[in-house]
């Protein structure tokens, strides 16, 4: 009996000793090096729409709705876990219109970040894939939008995201030069899985020759095993781009992008340009392209500005129908504080297709004219 | 069609290069865009001799490490003090708004770290000089304060 109680007084000893042991160590780290560094944001939106629609049916006349809509709401996260590593977190709480409350949780980015030398970082987890500049920047962030709505090739050319390992360099040299290397899940993974062997590739590279400016050209290439989108290939959602549903061979794709973005104290320039080609056994090469200006003016906290997006899907791809659109918008942007600001956006869409709006039951027309205002709000 | 956006393009990218290197050419000189003057301070940063082109780079986050492999930790005065201003107009170009949007988005990208805003110069002056690889920009009035943490008087 007095052996076992030795023995179970003796466990606990050591059990006390360890908690205190590892207690004092954690307070002798905490002061020395102040680590964790947590800080948390938060971003949203709330938006109202007022749309015409023409009615194919009934030449000449429109059909017209407004409402007003709850947007992504953004919980943010970055912590510096020591010295050199650090996380990034990105939890967006989206509408979805599959869903029964019309809203999902989705986790938008998870990186750890390893700064090895210098500038130069290699990550993992999941990112926003680098190919171009809207993609890098903007994020979840509609309060960093300069414009309400995302380029249109995002619904469609943009693989958003990728899963994996990435090597990135910043602000090296005279003209600040930049570097991303990307291996990773594809078009066709999700984020549990990928289907194949074959992995994305991205290799992306920038310069800032001044303060505002910054120019970026990207190569990102990928093989979507059985014409298959998982959840990397569209924010509003892969079933929004209307798939060729009866090609189920393997499609080789690949996208060259160019980004140049201006933005000084007066002026504002963000020209988007991706050239897309996809390759499949039946129909060959199908070559697709899309380009996105914008351009604005700032007087004080007021930004009037223009919009023009044109989208060009070949009618030989098969992982997307055929459509060609253009959407031209004039609006303005006014910055009440850094963490909040409201946009006004007059837009007119057309396109030779229909276009394959989720939100529309009804079958609509080329022509769509919206107003849209946006409250978006970061802190 | 196609044509022509393209050379819309090329027209617009040719503009923006050409303004880039205007800009380029006042900053090699030294010239800042104020005559306010501000002290750099700093704690254990290897900064000897240093250069406004290079205040500014690293106030704009673009440095990570000092050369000796510290942290380089940047201290930003909070917007309710005076010298907030001075440090936004010469090392950000902008307003103070535009100085904690600009730390907002940089952070929001996962490409920076983010900063520590302080509400008083004194504190300003107490936190660097408790933390190694610190580094900040304070008035001339708290010049007597700062004692060996000076490293230069970097704007005139």
């Amino acid at each position: 009996m007095n052996s076992l109680k030795r023995r179970s007084d003796f466990t606990i000893l050591l059990r006390v000793s360890l908690m205190l042991t590892t207690l004092l160590f954690s307070i002798g780290i905490k002061a020395q090096t102040d680590y964790p560094k947590v800080n948390f944001n938060y971003f949203g939106h709330v938006q109202i729409d007022l749309e015409m629609i023409e009615n194919l049916q009934k030449n000449g006349t429109f059909n017209h709705a407004s409402y007003a809509n709850l947007g992504e709401q953004d919980l943010f996260v970055n912590a510096q876990i020591n010295k050199r590593i650090s996380f990034l977190g990105e939890t967006v709480v989206r509408p979805d219109l599959k869903s029964s409350s019309f809203f999902i949780p989705s986790i938008e980015r998870a990186q750890l970040k390893f700064d090895y030398f210098r500038n130069h970082s290699f990550l993992i987890g999941k990112f926003h894939t680098p190919v171009n500049f809207w993609n890098d920047t903007y994020h979840h962030g509609r309060l960093f939008f300069p414009v309400i709505d995302r380029p249109v090739m995002f619904s469609y050319l943009i693989p958003l995201h990728t899963l994996g390992v990435r090597l990135q360099g910043q602000n090296l040299g005279a003209l600040r030069f930049g570097y991303d290397m990307v291996l990773g899940n594809g078009i066709s993974s999700n984020d549990t899985k990928d289907l194949d062997m074959h992995k994305s590739i991205t290799l992306a590279a920038h310069i800032k020759p001044r303060d505002g400016l910054r120019i970026g050209l990207s190569y990102y290439e990928d093989v979507i095993k059985g014409n298959y989108s998982g959840v990397h290939s569209g924010h509003i959602g892969a079933s929004h781009v209307a798939q060729s549903s009866s090609y189920k061979g393997d499609i080789r794709f690949q996208l060259l992008s160019f980004s140049t973005a201006w933005f000084s104290n007066r002026f504002e320039l963000l020209h988007e340009l991706s050239l897309n080609r996809t390759k499949s056994d039946s129909l060959g090469i199908a070559g697709n392209w899309s380009s996105f200006i914008y351009a604005g003016y700032r007087i004080n906290n007021l930004v009037p500005f223009v919009v023009f997006d044109y989208l060009d899907i070949s009618e030989k791809d098969l992982h997307i129908k055929s459509l060609v659109s253009a959407r031209i918008a004039i609006g303005a942007r006014y910055e009440f504080t850094p963490y909040c600001n409201i946009k006004i956006l007059a837009e007119h869409l057309r396109s030779e297709e229909l276009f394959p709006l989720p939100r529309h039951n009804h079958p609509v027309s080329p022509d769509i004219y919206e107003l849209k205002i946006q409250l978006a709000y970061g802190f | 069609m196609a044509s022509r956006i393209v050379q819309l393009l090329l027209i617009i990218f040719c503009f923006s290069f050409t303004e880039s290197q205007g800009q380029s050419a006042s900053k090699i000189k030294g010239e800042s865009p104020s005559d306010t003057e501000l002290i750099l301070i700093g704690n254990n940063t290897d900064l000897n001799a240093v250069k406004w082109q290079q205040v500014v780079a690293i106030f704009r986050g673009e440095k990570s490490f000092w050369p000796n492999g510290s942290v380089v930790v940047l201290v930003l005065p909070a917007s309710n003090l005076e010298s907030s201003k001075d440090v936004a107009k010469q090392v950000y170009s902008t307003s103070v708004a535009g100085m904690q949007k600009f730390w907002l988005s940089l952070v929001f990208q996962g490409r920076g770290k983010p900063p520590v805003f302080i509400a008083s110069e004194e504190e300003i002056i107490k936190f660097v000089s408790q933390t190694p690889g610190a580094v900040a920009l304070i008035s001339p009035e708290l010049k007597s304060k700062a004692g060996n943490l000076i490293i230069k008087t970097v704007i005139k």
